[in-house]
């Protein structure tokens, strides 16, 4: 035990001393520091403060705004009354699902029997583009049979269900279920090319009032949005939406650094001929510079990578970065791209290309639903 | 939010906790003198002698974690305090943030 307060009081003395010399040299500094650091923080404090007392004013305005918005990207995901629209938990895309090659039995054309029934609702998977009336086999959530509802040009991918949305507290379970959603969505798109999904537990339910069932509700619902459906269907049609994420080795990165910038090879050279205590400094200088410099790179290979996979893609999102599962890992980008079948090989070749740059790897998922894109 | 210590060993926690504080406490000196040094107010001989106190520090903090096999406890109170500041500096400076939390409040 001695000798741990010993080292305590190695600690505390050498803290305390160096606090004090720091202070007695530099006051003024010190408080000019403080100052500089403090008056960002003042400021977002009293903006924070400026809007807390503005929400009660101008935000109802501003909120109604976005109500209104958000209401209008529901009624694109979902027929706008009598529809029971869980928040999506995230769909299981990482976990990619298989692809299984299900048989599905040719068209044929049967009407379920959902007339008058006012206790059956539509879940909704998503919407098709070609006018069929078909089965998919009973491929849906809970071993429902799936099949579509035609209007016009467009079909609704469907099974009947109970009015209650699908919940459970089991994450498995719910895991399951949006996996199936998402198989459901893979067979419908190799069935029918392209699909506008829908997200998890969307539910068309029958209005009692207007005496309509559940079937009718989607076919007024599809009627009102025929034109916005169909100007979205032609944005994604022959298309398909693909996930990439760049990432790179930050201990591979800083070395490449390392050999080649002049300055840092200077500060090595220096650190050399110094006393330990000084070899300590220049060690933090060495990784200050090392970081900076890795930060401009980083911002020069994302400007670059970005051009060159924009000039592959018809759309591209940059979606957040996230923190990898391996730990030497960093992710530099995390792409969302709709990608047209004519340009899929030259995409490919190009990601190629990026993977095989020192450092760096790509990691590509698809295809998936265009989700990102509707 | 929680710092993640395991309760069942205190003196795992507490300690944790202390010498998190202390490595927090060396790493804001270790930027100050870093400072220092690169506005030239400190003459070599005092950057040699800072330097060589932060390292003596250094090698301290690692010997009583390896001592006390705490490595991990004050890793976890580090990594809990940096998201707390990756949290409020997140809500700070993104004014979408406060427009979120006010929509949470039910205004």
């Amino acid at each position: 035990m001695s000798e741990k307060d010993k080292l305590w009081g190695i600690i505390a003395g050498i803290v305390r001393e160096e606090i004090e010399e720091m202070m007695s040299e530099a006051e003024e500094e010190i408080g000019e520091i403080v100052r500089a650091e403090l008056i960002p923080g003042l400021r977002s404090a009293i903006r924070e403060s400026i809007s807390k007392e503005l929400e009660s004013a101008a935000f109802g305005y501003e909120y109604k705004v976005k109500g209104e918005e958000e209401r209008e990207k529901e009624e694109i995901s979902a027929p706008a009354e009598g529809v029971a629209s869980q928040p999506q938990p995230a769909m299981g895309k990482e976990e990619a699902v298989a692809v299984a090659e299900s048989k599905i039995e040719p068209a044929m054309a049967r009407e379920m029997e959902v007339e008058g029934d006012q206790e059956l609702g539509l879940y909704l998977y998503g919407i098709a583009d070609a006018n069929v009336s078909t089965k998919l086999g009973e491929i849906g959530i809970e071993g429902n049979e799936v099949y579509t509802i035609p209007y016009k040009g467009l079909s609704a991918i469907v099974h009947n269900c109970p009015l209650e949305p699908y919940k459970s507290d089991d994450d498995e379970v719910v895991k399951g279920w949006v996996k199936t959603h998402q198989h459901v969505l893979d067979v419908a798109t190799e069935k029918f090319d392209t699909i506008m999904p829908l997200g998890f537990d969307t539910i068309t339910k029958p209005e009692g009032e207007n005496n309509a069932n559940a079937k009718e509700v989607l076919k007024r619902w599809m009627s009102e949005e025929f034109d916005v459906l169909m100007e979205k269907m032609g944005k994604i049609r022959g298309k398909k939406e693909y996930g990439m994420q760049i990432v790179y080795i930050p201990s591979v990165m800083s070395e490449k650094i390392a050999e080649e910038s002049e300055e840092i090879k200077k500060i090595k050279e220096e650190m050399e001929s110094k006393p330990p205590g000084m070899v300590y400094m220049y060690k933090q200088k060495l990784e200050n510079a090392v970081k900076k410099e890795l930060e401009s790179r980083m911002d020069t290979y994302f400007k670059d990578f970005y051009e060159r996979i924009r000039s592959k893609v018809e759309d591209i999102k940059v979606e957040k970065t996230k923190k990898t599962d391996e730990k030497d890992k960093q992710m530099i980008m995390n792409l969302s791209c709709l990608v047209s079948t004519d340009k899929y090989k030259e995409l490919g070749e190009e990601l190629e290309k990026i993977d095989k740059e020192e450092g760096f790897s790509v990691r590509f998922t698809g295809p998936w639903p265009a989700y990102s894109f509707v | 939010m929680v710092l993640d210590i395991d309760e069942n060993n205190l003196k795992h926690g507490v300690l944790g906790l202390v010498i998190a504080l202390v490595e927090v406490i060396r790493d804001a000196l270790r930027i100050q003198a870093f400072k220092r040094m690169e506005s030239g107010v400190l003459s070599d001989e005092e950057t040699e002698r800072l330097g060589e106190a932060l390292m003596d520090l250094d090698i301290a903090i690692e010997e009583i974690k390896e001592e006390q096999g705490i490595t991990e406890s004050v890793k976890a109170v580090r990594d809990g305090l940096d998201e707390i500041v990756d949290d409020v500096i997140d809500r700070m400076v993104n004014p979408e943030r406060w427009r979120e939390e006010a929509e949470e409040k039910g205004i």
